[in-house]
């Protein structure tokens, strides 16, 4: 961060890109080397996600069966009226919310505003775990309506191994961040990030840069939620 | 920490707005599956709405607008191979069905109406 901060300010646009690329030094000026990393592991997590999709797109186009409609499978009955995808719009609606309160945690962070930052990190871990709590909800109800990986009771039999694999997948990754999330509220409340205080795991110093990048993977997790949302369950 | 002083600048009313229309899309995109309009509509609608949220999440949320123009394309530029494979994978979907509708579905029946 150092050195880059100390060299003149790169050129924007296109040209700065071939200059960034061609400088025969580190490519991406004034990002650390954190954050690039972090949209690499992004980068590799969008193509595994990606092609799970693909997988389904195959498995869903291919099958001469017909494919079981996610509006009826994922209904919940409230008050004897049965709403169609009631629990998936909820889930989301969630996972929105707690991007929204990463992306303040994250602005908080640069503030160098502890407490606030630290509430709405573990805000966000709270509303992660709620999520994945309703996950488990909702495995639990398709899981006793005979759902599956090789079977299911409406229709083509490749429904319930792509609805564990990419739900699956994905409520992992959210598991994952909830824990990390839970770490780094720690880490913001004890002051690690202000005092450099070395980590347990890795043993690097503590910089107020990792909230963002925490916060890249969290809005990632969202991100995907997106793509499952309106591919799994919508079309 | 120069280039990170515009982020903290940034309202915070701005990230409400992203947030709220993150929820409008959400809504939007709910009320065009349920609704009984032609379902290529449906998903030309539902599709335009998640690039929507996508486009929004990352520009704003993970601050892609504010990073320079090499890391936003080594992250954007390789996902482009997906729409390549999804080119080939969707040829091949609906030749696959085709063949089995062909070879497993109809002649399945013209044997058992035979017998």
């Amino acid at each position: 961060m150092a050195e880059s901060a100390s060299q003149a300010t790169p050129p924007p646009g296109l040209t700065g890109m071939i200059s960034d690329w061609s400088s025969d030094q580190t490519t991406f000026k004034g990002a650390g080397w954190g954050k690039p990393m972090m949209w690499l592991f992004i980068l590799s997590d969008i193509f595994i996600f990606g092609v799970f999709l693909l997988g389904y797109m195959s498995a869903r186009l291919a099958t001469p069966d017909p494919w079981p409609d996610a509006a009826e499978v994922f209904a919940l009955t409230m008050f004897g009226v049965q709403i169609p995808l009631l629990l998936i719009a909820i889930m989301t609606f969630i996972l929105i919310s707690s991007s929204g309160t990463m992306a303040l945690a994250v602005k908080f962070g640069y503030e160098r505003n502890r407490k606030v930052c630290g509430r709405l990190i573990l805000a966000t871990a709270v509303l992660g775990a709620i999520f994945v709590g309703m996950q488990a909800f909702e495995w639990t109800i398709l899981i006793m309506d005979g759902v599956r990986p090789w079977a299911n009771p409406w229709g083509s039999a490749q429904f319930g191994a792509t609805f564990f694999l990419i739900t699956g997948f994905h409520g992992t990754h959210v598991t994952i961040g909830v824990i990390a999330l839970l770490y780094m509220y720690r880490k913001v409340m004890r002051g690690d990030l202000d005092d450099g205080r070395p980590g347990a795991i890795t043993g690097r110093k503590g910089r107020w840069e990792m909230v963002e990048i925490l916060g890249l993977y969290w809005h990632f997790v969202d991100l995907v939620w997106v793509f499952i949302f309106a591919f799994f369950y919508l079309w | 920490m120069s280039d990170h002083d515009e982020h903290a600048t940034m309202p915070l009313k701005s990230y409400y707005w992203v947030w709220g229309w993150l929820f409008v899309l959400s809504v939007c995109s709910y009320i065009v599956d349920i609704s009984p309009i032609p379902q290529m509509l449906q998903w030309i609608l539902i599709t335009f709405f998640m690039i929507a949220k996508a486009g929004l999440i990352m520009a704003v949320f993970m601050h892609m607008q504010w990073e320079r123009l090499s890391l936003v394309t080594m992250v954007l530029v390789p996902p482009g191979a997906l729409l390549f494979a999804l080119m080939v994978f969707g040829i091949e979907g609906f030749y696959i069905e085709s063949v089995r509708e062909t070879f497993f579905v109809n002649e399945f029946f013209s044997r058992t109406e035979g017998r």
